[in-house]
């Protein structure tokens, strides 16, 4: 990224190229978080609202429209660094960079909404408003839809702060919006781990996740265990637990500085279950260590 | 470039005015795909006068630069205008 160019600013632009690549290849675009936050939920105070200082731009896209959008970009210069099996361990996000601006994380999901994607976007879509970024016109979730959006990242990056600004300090009507958006989007689960009603949900297969992720579980097999229980079907499941001991290709050729080969990517699946191994060895070492 | 010519903002062209007050500035990102651009003082100035519709952008810089004669500036900032209209930074309104 240029020196000159101050990170706001290049998050910013980077908002609106894929907006306008968007409207190119005529792809959905919803933008989040970020400057694309509306301003209400950036916090009261006698200081003036400042937009959300991000690192990146944060598009969700309609799950049809993800390949010719993620196509546009590359003609307009960007790059995808870690398509959606190399991102986080939900794969719902690819991120693309660009030799000018910060990245660009093109999510075709989000974590915490386990309505299937196709829906779930048409339900965010449906409510969408626009805000100005740059001076380009671009489509947003309505501010229920944000708040909720917000909630259900804050617990995956432990951020009491948002929680406060976004839930302690709404309304009462603001938060049944929010809860009822949650239940038709069934992220329930995840936005209960926010607002501390988790205990609700103990007998709901996303529930370990959320407690866990809610509380910062280090274990890597614990969380393993728990994303795979959270899925809602068997397929899903199989799915999601090969793809967590599969080392991510672009992050492993990135640390090898070569296209992974076969024994680089067993070496790789080896490595990844031996720790997941010596977390389970720790996690019984504590408990016997807890009860005595 | 004319006098009672009005400019806007090509619907190309994304930007942001930064409100730092040690060094105010308009970045320029042409989309899709860039370079971003940065205009400081004067340039800014003359880019932001123009986009806003000034008719007479000269005289609207002689106005806000005070002790500026515009006779003084006016071939300069049409000078400016020139290069903004070629990098398609601005363009007239028809």
């Amino acid at each position: 990224m240029s020196h000159t160019l101050p990170l706001d600013v290049g998050v910013v632009f980077a908002h609106c190229s894929a907006q306008a690549v968007a409207a190119t290849v005529g792809a959905d675009l919803l933008h989040i978080k970020g400057p694309a936050i509306d301003q209400s939920l950036l916090g009261a105070g006698g200081d003036l609202p400042r937009r959300r200082r991000s690192m990146d731009a944060d598009v969700l896209v309609r799950p049809r429209d993800v390949g010719r959008f993620i196509d546009g970009m590359v003609s307009a210069g960007w790059r995808v660094a870690y398509p959606f099996e190399d991102g986080s361990p939900f794969t719902h996000a690819a991120t693309m960079v660009h030799p000018d601006l910060p990245s660009v994380d093109v999510h075709r999901s989000f974590p915490g909404i386990y309505l299937e994607p196709r829906e779930a976007f048409d339900r965010l879509w449906r409510d969408r408003t626009s805000t100005e970024l740059g001076g380009i016109d671009c489509s947003v979730p309505a501010v229920s839809a944000q708040r909720l959006i917000l909630l259900l990242h804050a617990v995956r990056s432990r951020s009491r702060g948002d929680i406060d600004r976004v839930w302690q300090t709404a309304s009462d009507a603001e938060r049944d919006a929010v809860s009822l958006l949650a239940r038709e989007l069934r992220s329930e689960v995840a936005l209960a781990a926010a607002v501390g009603e988790l205990e609700r949900f103990r007998s709901h297969r996303e529930y370990d996740l959320w407690r866990a992720l809610r509380d910062g579980e280090r274990s890597r097999p614990r969380l393993w265990l728990a994303r795979v229980r959270a899925e809602p079907t068997w397929r899903r499941r199989v799915r999601t637990a090969v793809s967590l001991v599969r080392p991510k290709p672009a992050r492993l050729a990135r640390e090898l500085g070569h296209p992974p080969t076969t024994g680089d990517r067993l070496r790789a699946t080896s490595k990844l279950l031996r720790t997941a191994v010596k977390d389970v060895t720790k996690g019984r070492a504590r408990t016997v260590t807890g009860r005595r | 470039v004319s006098v009672n010519v009005a400019y806007r903002r090509p619907d190309h062209l994304a930007f942001v005015i930064t409100d730092d007050e040690d060094a105010p500035a308009s970045y320029l990102f042409p989309l899709p795909a860039g370079p971003a651009h940065r205009l400081e003082g004067t340039a800014a100035l003359i880019w932001s006068l123009a986009v806003e519709g000034e008719s007479d952008v000269p005289l609207a810089v002689a106005e806000l630069l005070e002790n500026a004669e515009v006779s003084d500036i006016r071939s300069t900032v049409e000078d400016y205008l020139r290069y903004l209209l070629r990098e398609r930074f601005i363009e007239e309104i028809p």
